[in-house]
């Protein structure tokens, strides 16, 4: 059976990784390339890359800054932000990406179908962003974000990324009850995004709700070691997750706000050193 | 050394160069007969349908330079996801396309005891590990039953004995690699696999180095 995936998603605003609040602000975190070679070497399983630069969709994506993070992302990447021709996606793809989100800015249901006619389900993502039960405007597409997700899920999405914009950076946990009822309602694959805090936020959508992947951005950019050490954490507290980093943090204590804490000075002091050679693949 | 990887339209072209490039593997795109010429090894990725993919290996006139480099050149050879699949005789995706036929197996829809069941979530996305029933097999050096890599696709190839090297289930058991002598297939996506996929494609350029009799 295929294992619940931790997404790391990256929000870039005008060409900088950005942390939002609630989409109205934003603090700069830095060249968005360096942020996938972190998650990616930190043990991250996808990187879901979001342009939010206002008039993205007129001057169509950024294609050098996307490649530039998908040759450092060795896991699956998608894409969303400014797509609003056939020809952007065929450009997305020939860099390195591999699935597309489509969200109500690229447009109506036929130019996710057309992805999927080219590309297959699999490398369509269909975003729904919502703010309470009040998906964003899009065409004839159902208001009510249940609804939606169904709709978009038998009309060709091969996934749904369901986004809490309202949670987005408020780190109140994800929205527990309508992933309840989406991912019950569709049989794609549902990814979960927006509110994340903590490990036990993660821990409470895995438990109660059957969404096949999470997504966190902001609280894995700000310390060292972040994905492996929120992966472990949840892994302790009952679900498992992949890991297969060179190191590990089997031993290593987590403290309640998933940082790693400080060992006993009687624990160092016996500590000795082992040398452990450079892997090379 | 030199891997060629093949451009059909059909493809992760991107990252699987990056994979090689990271590798520091010499690798170059091939999308016509005349390129294939002091390759050590192809490569043959895949992203989409069945059809639309034979159909571009016959009207960009790939299959006979592929079939002249892997059978008469004995070049390892390598496909991964839908690549892999191209190998079969024929998918469900595409009823009635026939496929490169190299392996005698036929594509079938993920978990096809349960077609009507609609509890499974199709497409099989996601990380999922290997089982590995041929320790021998040269992709799998440093790499053990229980790893695990990424998955995205809606179809798979049955277990076939002597030829599948590992399995992975998703909804009951399906071939995840295949080998049949110097052919191997992977129905996951090593570029995209992180350390374990990394690995295979090391393996894999370690392999062609050999053939060629550089170690």
């Amino acid at each position: 059976m295929a294992i619940r995936r931790l997404i790391g998603s990256i929000l870039v605003l005008n060409g900088v990784a950005v942390q939002s609040f609630g989409f109205r602000r934003y603090l700069p975190i830095g060249d968005p390339a360096i942020c996938a070679e972190f998650l990616n070497r930190w043990g991250i399983d996808e990187i879901c890359l979001l342009d939010i630069s206002p008039n993205r969709g007129k001057r169509g994506p950024d294609i050098e800054m996307i490649k530039s993070i998908a040759s450092k992302a060795f896991v699956p990447m998608s894409y969303g932000g400014g797509l609003q021709e056939i020809s952007d996606v065929h450009r997305v793809f020939a860099v390195g990406v591999d699935k597309v989100v489509v969200t109500e800015a690229s447009g109506d249901i036929l130019f996710l179908q057309n992805i999927t006619e080219h590309y297959g389900r699999q490398a369509v993502v269909a975003g729904v962003d919502y703010h309470d039960r009040t998906a964003t405007v899009c065409g004839d597409l159902p208001i009510d974000p249940v609804e939606r997700a169904v709709f978009l899920s038998e009309n060709g999405a091969g996934e749904l990324l369901l986004h809490n914009m309202k949670k987005d950076g408020s780190q109140s946990g994800y929205d527990i009850g309508l992933l309840a009822e989406v991912s019950r309602a569709v049989t794609v694959p549902v990814i979960a995004m927006g509110g994340i805090g903590h490990s036990a936020h993660a821990v409470k959508c895995l438990k109660d709700t059957s969404v096949a992947a999470i997504a966190a951005g902001n609280i894995l950019n700000h310390t060292e070691h972040s994905v492996a050490i929120l992966k472990e954490a949840i892994h302790r507290q009952g679900f498992r997750m992949r890991q297969d980093l060179p190191f590990n943090h089997d031993l290593s204590k987590i403290g309640q706000d998933d940082r790693l804490m400080k060992r006993d000075e009687s624990w160092l002091d016996d500590l000795g050193f082992v040398h452990v050679e450079r892997e090379k693949i | 050394m030199t891997i060629g990887v093949i451009d059909y339209g059909m493809g992760n072209l991107g990252s699987v160069i990056s994979a090689f490039r990271f590798l520091d593997v010499e690798c170059r795109i091939v999308s016509v007969q005349r390129e294939f010429t002091g390759l050590s090894g192809v490569f043959l990725p895949g992203v989409g349908s069945f059809g639309k993919a034979m159909q571009n290996l016959r009207s960009k006139d790939l299959i006979h330079p592929m079939e002249e480099a892997v059978f008469e050149r004995k070049i390892p050879f390598m496909g991964i996801c839908l690549g892999m699949q191209l190998m079969g005789r024929s998918s469900e995706e595409s009823g009635g396309v026939a496929g490169l036929g190299w392996i005698d197996a036929d594509i079938t829809l993920v978990a096809p005891d349960r077609r009507e069941d609609k509890s499974i979530i199709r497409p099989h996305v996601g990380w999922n590990e290997v089982e590995i029933k041929d320790a021998k097999c040269p992709l799998f050096q440093r790499i053990e039953t229980g790893d695990m890599t990424y998955f995205d696709h809606e179809f798979q190839m049955e277990v076939l004995p002597g030829v599948t090297a590992a399995s992975s289930n998703y909804h009951g058991e399906f071939s995840s690699v295949v080998q049949q002598g110097h052919i191997f297939g992977v129905q996951s996506h090593p570029e995209k696999s992180q350390r374990t996929g990394l690995i295979m494609l090391r393996n894999f350029s370690n392999l062609c180095r050999k053939q060629l009799g550089l170690e």
